[in-house]
């Protein structure tokens, strides 16, 4: 039965196959089903676990998710080469297949389903390597984790090394060689007598709990040129994201359909207990692996109260200097007055009068243009200026700005980013305190929010051109309506809930445009 | 009627006035242009340039690492035929050079041996180019796989490709020795200053290579 089933998505995906093979040119020849099929890199094997991309690295349509379920594709990624996910072993109290199926269950959750992301530093890699220590051949496995910095950049660091190369004797030698109770008395020569002693071991002189850490040794001898290294053999990647299970995914080099990186092996760990699992795989402790993002963030506090941009169509200005920026600054004092934070806000005034000369207050200004001005050129304080349209800006007012500027900034996003990728861009600003500006396409309903929870009318599709306005997302909780998105918008206080209101995720990802990130 | 006067003007003064208001308004757009730039750039105090590609781009480069796989693909098949002058397979393997970062390392693994060496790419090239078979067939196949861009901490972009070829060498007219590797490759783009042209631009390079046979 079990057999049936695997022949079946083979077929079906064999089907697949086939029918793209004809659109092939003949320059090159055509990809045998083999090699469609296998998972060429942990790349692909992600957007395949994650039902993102088929077999072809399309989006997934909606044939293909009729004939090809989540269920069935997760379990092309599999290495079902290997018996244990293949057949029920009663005998073995651990039955890898019943384990396989719970798995599957679990990330396939129609309520809850789960996904894997290069974006929350939790992807590792074993890398099993030759090196050449002192002349001699031996293997070691790096241990590597993958990070991801602020501005969205990543790469992988060495985290250490789980099974140490350099062999030390740890026993004692029944303390017949030690440094005697009384030498420092002479000044501790026995030391250099006893460390120059070649028979004199580890454990004789160093503490008996001390640990040593091989990834400073390791690196220490390839400075000093008694360690090389050779090559990486083999790569074993450990994935901590799903809830309660951790998975092992390993490169299976054969001429077959269910080749590639594939899971080869699966462990239910509650994840409670996933540093326990981290500490006993790799004899280390895992390295910001726990920096999750909790369930409920606000940086409300520090806002300031709500702007108003009236009739003027200057929300990137409140947005950016007015709302954002001045909540960096309270962050980073650590103020959560508001009445001092509107007293010390930055101006939007200054910005929009700066950007708007050639086409009046009236026309939306892009986030990026203005994102740029702040940057090189920077705001003044609301109280050096007066919130006017038609406010000449003078020598002085640009000197004052030159220290106020914004270091930098990113884009988070854009529309055509994945929402599951949306919403964790914009929380991990969020846990660094960072609010986010946000482009909207702002419907009619949006304008008038009475409420915490702002609902998009049936009838305002997201497809359609509406108002683009800017916002400032300030936090988020995960268990409101699903999870929502708190947001300032400048209306005045009499928009939401004084000046702020809640978006859902849902909601959220259908209408806005594009996310920056200001460093 | 305007046009009646331009007209009448036009009898009186003749075409030098039309040709002084030509000049006239030409002169006062080039001051509107100015003085738009001076405001700019009063206002900018332009520092740098924001370096970051669209989605829309990215796709865009993914084209053109296509390209340059191909490229590579024909380089290896001339460098690796026996029958092509000398001089067009020297002439190949450094085309094929010029499509990779200086450097960049060809790894490959013998599932057979169990082995894994590492060559210089122009080292690679150069045993292709002296295999010891009367005569060499290379297979490639479509591209199989481009992995998404990925933004290094060095502000470049980072992709990888994978690409199957099948290997068969001949000693006369007997088959002696086959094989299928599957070509992972790393795809590097850079924003890089070209002095030619004196302006950036992001440049799409080859890096190095793993090679694993699959049979």
């Amino acid at each position: 039965m079990i057999r049936m089933k695997n022949i079946l998505v083979f077929c079906f995906l064999i089907g697949t196959v086939n029918a793209v093979s004809g659109q092939i040119n003949k320059d090159q020849n055509d990809l045998t089903y083999e090699m469609v099929l296998q998972v060429k890199q942990l790349n692909q094997f992600i957007d395949r676990f994650n039902y993102k991309k088929d077999i072809h690295n399309q989006d997934i349509d909606s044939v293909f998710r009729e004939k090809m379920p989540r269920e069935k594709y997760l379990r092309t990624l599999f290495n079902v080469e290997d018996e244990r996910f293949r057949i029920m072993d009663s005998n073995n109290s651990i039955n890898i297949k019943s384990e396989m199926e719970k798995f599957i269950s679990s990330v396939n959750n129609n309520q809850h389903p789960q996904y894997l992301s290069y974006q929350d530093n939790q992807l590792f890699a074993l890398a099993r390597s030759v090196i050449s220590f002192k002349g001699t051949d031996q293997e070691i496995s790096l241990l590597l984790q993958l990070r991801v910095e602020k501005d969205q950049s990543s790469q992988w660091y060495i985290i250490g090394i789980p099974e140490s190369p350099f062999s030390m004797n740890m026993e004692v030698d029944q303390r017949k060689k030690n440094i005697p109770p009384n030498s420092n008395e002479t000044n501790f020569i026995s030391i250099s007598r006893l460390l120059n002693d070649s028979l004199v071991r580890f454990g004789d002189l160093i503490y008996p709990d001390h640990t040593y850490d091989p990834l400073s040794v390791f690196w220490y001898c390839l400075e000093n040129k008694t360690l090389s290294f050779e090559h990486v053999i083999k790569i074993t990647y450990y994935f901590f994201q799903i809830k309660d299970w951790v998975f092992t995914v390993d490169e299976f080099s054969r001429n077959s359909w269910n080749s590639g990186w594939l899971i080869s092996d699966i462990y239910s760990a509650p994840d409670q207990s996933k540093d326990d699992f981290f500490y006993e795989a790799f004899n280390t402790k895992p390295v910001d692996y726990s920096n999750k993002i909790p369930e409920v963030i606000s940086l409300y506090p520090y806002s300031p109260c709500p702007g108003d941009q009236q009739d003027l169509k200057t929300s990137v200005a409140w947005a950016s200097a007015y709302h954002a920026m001045t909540m960096m600054w309270a962050v980073d004092n650590g103020i959560k007055n508001q009445e001092n934070i509107t007293d010390s806000s930055f101006s939007p005034s200054f910005v929009f009068n700066l950007l708007s000369d050639e086409e009046g207050c009236g026309v939306y200004t892009d986030i990026n243009r203005t994102l740029y001005f702040l940057k090189h050129t920077g705001t003044v304080k609301s109280m050096d200026i007066r919130n006017d349209c038609n406010v000449t800006l003078d020598e002085r007012l640009y000197q004052k700005a030159l220290k106020y500027r914004i270091n930098d900034y990113y884009e988070l996003f854009r529309a055509s980013t994945s929402d599951d990728l949306i919403i964790s861009s914009i929380k991990h600003a969020l846990k660094m305190k960072k609010p986010v500006l946000v482009e909207f396409n702002a419907p009619d309903s949006f304008e008038d929010v009475a409420d915490s929870l702002w609902f998009p009318k049936m009838d305002e599709d997201e497809n359609a051109f509406h108002q683009i306005e800017a916002l400032t997302i300030i936090g988020f909780d995960d268990r409101l309506s699903s999870g929502a998105f708190e947001v300032l918008y400048s209306r005045g206080t009499k928009w939401g809930i004084n000046g702020r209101a809640w978006i859902r995720y849902s909601d959220f990802v259908k209408y806005a445009r594009k996310g920056f990130f200001i460093k | 009627m305007e046009s009646s006067i331009g007209k009448s003007l036009f009898r009186k003064y003749g075409s030098n006035l039309m040709h002084f208001i030509g000049i006239a308004l030409f002169t006062l757009l080039t001051f509107a242009k100015l003085h738009s730039q001076e405001y700019i750039e009063k206002n900018l105090r332009v520092i740098d340039t924001i370096v970051e590609i669209s989605p829309e781009e990215i796709t865009g480069f993914e084209e053109r690492a296509k390209e340059k796989l191909n490229e590579l693909q024909n380089y290896i098949t001339i460098i690796g035929d026996k029958e092509q002058d000398a001089e067009d397979r020297e002439y190949a393997i450094q085309s094929a050079l010029k499509l990779f970062i200086p450097g960049s390392i060809m790894q490959v693994s013998n599932k057979t041996w169990g082995t894994l060496k590492e060559y210089e790419m122009r080292v690679y090239f150069r045993r292709l180019m002296s295999v010891d078979y009367n005569k060499v067939e290379i297979i490639f196949y479509k591209t199989a796989y481009i992995s998404g861009l990925q933004k290094g901490p060095d502000g470049k972009y980072h992709g990888t490709a994978t690409i199957f070829q099948e290997f068969k060498g001949y000693t006369g007219e007997n088959l002696v020795y086959s094989d299928m590797t599957t070509k992972t490759v790393d795809i590097v783009l850079d924003y890089i200053d070209d002095k030619y042209y004196e302006r950036k631009r992001w440049e799409l390079l080859l890096g190095d290579v793993k090679v694993a046979e699959t049979r």
